[in-house]
């Protein structure tokens, strides 16, 4: 079942793109709902799927204040909508970098033959940028070409990720094994809940069709097959491929082979939620005295290796809404007010691991403010080179070709911590 | 208009260029004009003179041009057919298939004949790019005209091209052929042996997209044995771990059908372990997709309760989660609690019960609750938090906890009386009705052990008249209950409050209940004590999940809109095919080992005992106590769908009802709000349907006590609509809706005189008291299906009118301009097409109506689209009800 229509609404509820697939819905029923939609995202994101009068049902995805709206009168499938969605988001950002309002209206041409190459009657069809930017061109002076102009094979092809015929002077691959972490950390310092969402991600620069075969370290351990009916000590709860990886042959002996796509792509992604011990803790005592002032005192300890060194690490501590006169104090790292966004920003460009740093503050509060305490939690966001919590590493990437040539991979191992992804409640 | 005339020609100049270079550029210029919403349809012929190129571009912008004014100027798509037809045997394949995109599109049934032969050609063209769109266009034309794709057999060359070589033409021949099948009277496409052999091994090759509609139409296949049931689940295992969340959820979807092909336990629930972790792995996607996989997840717990328990520290929730997940995390939270668990889990929902959105602070407190009603072991912890949680005295945490422990001591009666003390504490912040009900139900209740129950009572007394009816029946239960168990303390109040009820309240009910407290305190102390103070029977967990039955036909949508709103495709859908299922017996395969079984087995006897004993008290308990017997909703959250809180039972027949195909639908509006009806909600709408008028209601009894028949009368009416029967109704429970039908056909003896034209109908709606109210009748309803003049006639009927006949409106802002849309949405309205013609910009339409006494309209419709406004002309030979339907009009057309 289908999608009826697809629409692309400015932050005002303006209609940017209007691209009707099956003339049952209509762009007033669209209108109706984006004000609805827009009159209640100033107190909570509204939920993204609802069904609304005439029994259509609209799917929506916010993006740079640019609204991206489904329609349909069918019980479509609702995951391919909102992928689909994103995939249109995607691919105007490999055409025009920014997708924003600007830019949709400059390129409504070449939107509006990018919507029909990629759904048809309400069908998503194609979604590689790559591919469909051999024959979907965005500048006009590109027209020498366009009369020879034809369908790549690629698209209905079997390797649709990979146009033919590609060449490089160099062929080399880079690979960066990135593992972001997610974590909930109790007042007492203890781990509530963790979360390793690790990627893979490849930029290829290859010349021809290459074979690509993949090996990592005894880390990547799923459960194999039915074989063993117990989880044993396996890392990963899941893992995802990118649609090159033969999933078949991965399934019956553990090996990852592929034919690449071009360019940089997430080659897998894998999750690990199993409790592993924190990176950083955060001792902290905060003293509130309603109506006059309040204390911080807090002491940020690094857990990992010693000879690791987390970078660009920030500490967010929230502050109550109407202090003042902040004073602080800290025994390294910067450390400032952001009144703006009601928080301490604690900055060290170098953090190394086994360390502790300690930070006092005090801020005077209005007599008139008996609000209850923030109960926001603190977040540090860092990034943390050459490491991985998981311990996996790349042991080979086998590059086979026709033409015979040997390619050079290079390997980064890089730890995040994203802001808000690692909290620490007080 | 001069500008934009000159903007026009100023175009036309360019068009008509004679280097292409030069005409692009204005190409474009036309389609931002047209995209815009500005008439260019002057520009035609100068655009089609540039049809005659190589440049793909502009062909593609030009083909945009005609499919945007192919329906409302079809003699203009005739003379560029001929350039389309030649593109259809281009060298270039883009160019083929784009020629057939476009004719396929032109949804213009004239021209549906010039597609057949391309199309066949399209179907073997030697391109697979050119297959794939000329199979789409199959799905294009079975929309536009289905028996010319049964005249030419195109569902068998379709059914061919299952076996193509090529993984995309497959996918778009699966997804048409569904899409043909579903949408005809009886399946033309089935997935047989050999044809599931093609669509498996396509799947390997497919995008992501076409994986889907492989993995879709694979859920109608019927394995003929569980061997082969086995085998399809072992194909399709390795797309759990595809990135795009559609392959996924399509997969498990997939599997679980497979499921029901399978009899032994242990094979089901060891891919169902293969499945858990991968839905687990869609949460770390952006928000959209974690909500509809929660949604689904929500589904898939209760199939296999057991499979994410020891992953439900991902669902934990984040700060910056969006309120919508924070509520879903919540919901399967408490589906995952278990007696290990209960602790973390008690933590985080404290934790939660601090943040700021009401709505999902009481949630989580409500979830606390509903663990200690799941777990017995653990209501103790529960009951320890809940008491924590009233000592911060917000507002709303107090009375949603007082709402739960209502719950919690109807679940484990004489255990967690303490409790009791701590919430009398907090009296005075009450003010929503349940939470006081609730209240005033635990002091009643346990009268005998607190010690100042007539004081507090009594607090409540002081307003009694302004309180809910909820809270006064439960203010009338309590008085009694008390001075049954203190005679001496409760005497006083108990006189008070029967004075009250049966003195000075119009509360039927009220009155009604007092009457009889009083009599049968009055017959003697030991029956009513027995009958009063008697043995309830416990509540149970089973309002958590759904129906075993709707359950295994929700599953079998899994990631399917229905599956997110957790409906029926049926009840949403208008005009789906009621998705044809046979009932799966899956109630009993959800668990892991033999002994749990076994206790689950037992927990379900239980509760069906427990229903029963249920319903042979109710009967008494309606009477007398009424609240103690019928469980009341455990959720009431605003953000929740108001049907999870209802019975499966009641859902299904909601489902039913709203089957049927409302072909206009107009939204109900309240007729009788609870405050005037006394608890008693009626909403309703006139509507048209199936050539007669109904009159549909939906009623809810918002009172705690239950409705028995309803009458209603409509006073005289315009039309002399008259109700053929009574309300169909034989009684509504406390807290549920009930939707409901009424045939209205026209009486004569009911018409009000033509002079006093309203569309207003007063009616009368009668349960415990009559309620008098009235309802507007929308126009339409009045116009009969045979409304349609010939064309030949219009211009007799026009001209025997005279022009004194003839009524004139201007009508500003219109909501929708497009004539074709019009037509359709006026068709639908009974309102009938007759011709069209134009004069400069303006596009005039003429219509005809019959009203259901025979009057006939003929209308004519001027609309200027670049001012969207429109003049109304009516004619008529009864010209008095023109005013009524040029407001009508007025109100449709802007609106």
């Amino acid at each position: 079942m289908a999608c009826s229509s697809i629409f692309i609404f400015d932050s005002k509820g303006k209609a940017l793109i209007t691209r009707n697939y099956r003339n049952d819905t209509f762009l007033g029923q669209a209108k109706r709902y984006i004000s609805h939609l827009l009159e209640q995202a100033e107190e909570n994101e509204k939920c993204p799927i609802s069904e609304e009068k005439d029994g259509v049902t609209f799917i929506y995805v916010e993006h740079n204040s640019l609204y991206f709206v489904a329609a349909t009168r069918y019980n479509t499938n609702a995951a391919i909508v909102v992928e689909f969605l994103y995939s249109i988001i995607k691919v105007f950002q490999d055409y025009f970098k920014e997708v924003e309002e600007e830019s949709i209206s400059d390129n409504f041409v070449l939107i509006h033959q990018l919507l029909d190459e990629m759904m048809d009657f309400g069908y998503p069809q194609f979604s590689e940028a790559k591919v469909l930017q051999e024959y979907i061109v965005s500048e006009t002076h590109k027209l020498v070409t366009s009369e020879n102009t034809s369908v790549p094979i690629a698209v209905t092809g079997q390797v649709s990720w990979r146009k033919e015929g590609i060449s490089h002077k160099k062929n080399q691959v880079y690979i960066d094994v990135i593992e972001k972490i997610k974590m909930t950390i109790s007042e007492h310092n203890r781990v509530l809940n963790s979360e390793i969402i690790g990627s893979i991600m490849l930029n290829t620069e290859l010349t021809g069709t290459p074979h690509c075969h993949l090996g990592l370290n005894d880390k990547i351990r799923l459960e194999k097959k039915s074989s063993s009916k117990k989880l044993k000590s396996s890392q990963m709860d899941d893992i995802k491929f990118h649609q090159c990886v033969r999933l078949s042959k991965f399934d019956s002996d553990r090996s990852i082979t592929f034919i690449p796509p071009d360019g940089p792509f997430e080659l897998l992604s894998y999750r690990v939620s199993r409790i592993t011990k924190p990176l950083f803790t955060i001792e902290s005592m905060i003293e509130r005295h309603p109506g006059s002032r309040i204390e911080y005192l807090l002491k940020v300890k690094s857990l990992f290796r010693s000879n690791a060194t987390a970078t660009n690490v920030h500490v967010f501590i929230p502050v109550n809404e109407n202090a003042d006169s902040p004073k602080i104090k800290s025994s390294s790292g910067k450390c400032k007010y952001e009144p703006q966004s009601n928080q301490m920003n604690w900055w060290f460009k170098n953090f190394e691991g086994g360390k502790e740093h300690t930070m006092r503050a005090h801020f005077g509060l209005s007599s008139f403010d008996r609000k209850e305490a923030d109960k926001r939690p603190i977040t540090i966001s860092f990034e943390i080179p050459y490491e991985t919590v998981t311990g996996i590493r790349v042991k080979f990437l086998k590059i086979q070709e026709k033409s015979g040539y040997t390619a050079l991979p290079w390997i980064r191992y890089l730890v995040i911590g994203e802001p808000g992804a690692y909290e620490i409640r007080i | 208009m001069s500008r934009t005339q000159a903007e026009i020609q100023e175009i036309e100049f360019s068009l008509r260029q004679p280097k292409e270079i030069k005409r692009k550029p204005a190409i474009k210029h036309v389609i931002s004009l047209m995209t815009a919403g500005r008439d260019v349809s002057a520009l035609f012929s100068p655009l089609l003179s540039c049809l005659n190129t190589k440049d793909i571009e502009i062909k593609k912008l030009i083909y945009l041009y005609l499919m945007h004014y192919a329906k409302s100027k079809p003699s203009l798509v005739e003379q560029a057919l001929q350039f389309i037809v030649v593109d259809v045997n281009d060298q270039n394949p883009l160019v083929r298939a784009l020629a057939l995109r476009t004719m396929a599109s032109i949804r213009v049934e004239k021209f549906t004949t010039f597609l057949i032969e391309p199309l066949k050609e399209g179907l073997k063209d030697k391109d697979p790019y050119v297959r794939k769109t000329a199979v789409l266009a199959v799905a294009k034309l079975f929309d536009i005209n289905p028996e010319l794709v049964k005249k030419h057999g195109f569902v068998d060359r379709l059914t061919k091209l299952l076996s193509d070589s090529n993984s995309m033409v497959v996918s778009n021949t699966v997804a048409t052929l569904m899409e043909i099948s579903n949408a005809s009277p009886e399946p033309v496409f089935q997935v047989t042996k050999e044809n599931e052999k093609y669509i498996t091994s396509a799947i390997n090759e497919s995008t992501e997209w076409g994986q889907v509609f492989l993995l879709e139409s694979l859920m109608e296949y019927q394995p003929p044995s569980p061997k082969e049931a086995e085998k399809i689940i072992d194909r399709v295992v390795p797309r759990l771990s595809h990135k795009n969340s559609a392959v996924v959820l399509s997969s498990v979807r997939l599997i679980l059908k497979m499921f029901t092909f399978i009899e032994e336990k242990e094979i089901i629930l060891q891919f169902a372990r293969k499945m858990a972790p991968s839905l687990v792995s869609l949460m770390d996607n952006n928000p959209e997709v974690q909500y509809v996989a929660l949604r689904n997840i929500n589904l898939f717990v209760q199939r296999f309760p057991k499979l994410l328990i020891k992953d439900a520290k991902v669902f934990f929730c984040k700060y910056k989660d969006p309120v919508y997940i924070k509520m879903e995390k919540v919901d399967i939270l408490v589906m995952l609690a278990t007696n290990s668990n209960i602790n973390e889990l008690l933590i985080e929902f404290t934790e939660y019960a601090k943040e700021v959105d009401v709505d999902f602070v009481r949630k989580s407190v409500n979830a606390i609750g509903k663990c200690a009603i799941k777990l017995s072991k653990a209501a103790q912890a529960c009951v320890k938090v809940l008491i924590e949680l009233v000592k911060t005295k917000i507002n709303y945490i107090v009375q949603e906890v007082i709402i739960v422990v209502r719950d919690i001591f109807r679940r484990y009666p004489n255990q967690y009386e303490s409790i009791i003390g701590v919430l009398c504490e907090n009296l005075q912040s009450l003010d929503q009705p349940e939470a006081k009900a609730s209240m005033v139900w635990i002091i009643g209740e346990y009268s005998d052990r607190i010690d100042n129950a007539d004081e507090l009572l009594k607090a409540f007394l002081f307003n009694f008249h302004e309180e809910d009816p909820e809270v006064q029946l439960q203010l009338l239960t309590s008085s009694v209950k008390l001075f049954l168990s203190k005679p001496d303390e409760g005497q006083e109040i108990l006189e008070q409050v029967l004075s009250t009820a049966t003195n000075e309240s119009d509360n039927p009910d009220l009155r009604d209940r007092a009457f009889m407290y009083f009599r049968l305190v009055d017959a003697g102390f030991e029956e009513a004590n027995n009958i009063i103070l008697g043995e309830k029977p416990l509540i149970d967990t089973i309002s958590f999940k759904y129906d075993s039955k709707l359950l295994g036909k929700l599953l079998s949508q899994i990631s399917t809109l229905s599956s997110v709103f957790h409906k029926l495709p049926e009840t949403f859908i208008s005009g789906a095919k009621v998705f044809a299922q046979e009932d799966d017996d899956n109630s009993n395969d959800e668990d892991d080992g033999g002994i749990l079984q076994v206790q689950e087995k037992e927990k379900e006897k239980k509760i069906e005992r427990e229903k029963k004993n249920e319903m042979e008290t109710q009967q008494i308990g309606q009477l007398i106590n009424f609240a103690d017997s019928q469980p009341p909703p455990i959720v009431k959250t605003k953000s929740i769908p108001q049907q999870r809180n209802d019975s499966p039972d009641q859902e299904m027949f909601e489902m039913e009802i709203a089957q049927r195909n409302d072909e206009v639908i107009v939204d109900k509006e309240e007729i009788i709000d609870e405050e005037r009806g006394k608890g008693m909600i009626v909403s309703a709408a006139f509507r048209r349907r199936e050539q007669q008028i109904y009159f549909d209601l939906t009623i809810s009894n918002r009172t705690s006590y239950p409705f028995g028949k309803l009458a209603m009368v409509f006073n005289k009416n315009l039309f002399g609509m008259k109700p053929n029967a009574q309300v169909p109704i034989t009684g509504i429970m406390p807290g549920q809706t009930t939707e409901c039908s009424v045939v209205c056909p026209i009486i004569q003896s009911h018409k009000l005189p033509a002079n006093e034209a309203t569309l207003e109908v007063q009616i009368a709606i009668k349960n415990f008291e009559v309620f008098y109210t009235q309802c507007t009748s929308p126009m339409n309803i009045f116009f009969t299906e045979d409304g349609k003049i010939e064309k030949r006639n219009f211009l007799n009927h026009w001209k025997a009118i005279s022009d004194d006949d003839e009524r004139i409106k201007e009508i500003q802002g219109l909501s929708e301009t497009n004539p074709d849309i019009l037509k359709m949405k006026l068709a639908n309205l009974n309102i009938f097409f007759i011709a069209k013609r134009q004069e400069g910009s303006i596009d005039i339409l003429y219509f005809s109506l019959k009203l259901v006494n025979s009057v006939i309209f003929l209308i004519e419709l001027s609309i200027d689209q670049e001012n969207q406004s429109c003049q109304l002309a009516t004619r008529s030979q009864d010209t008095s009800l023109i005013p009524l339907f040029e407001e009508f009009m007025e109100r449709f057309l802007t609106d």
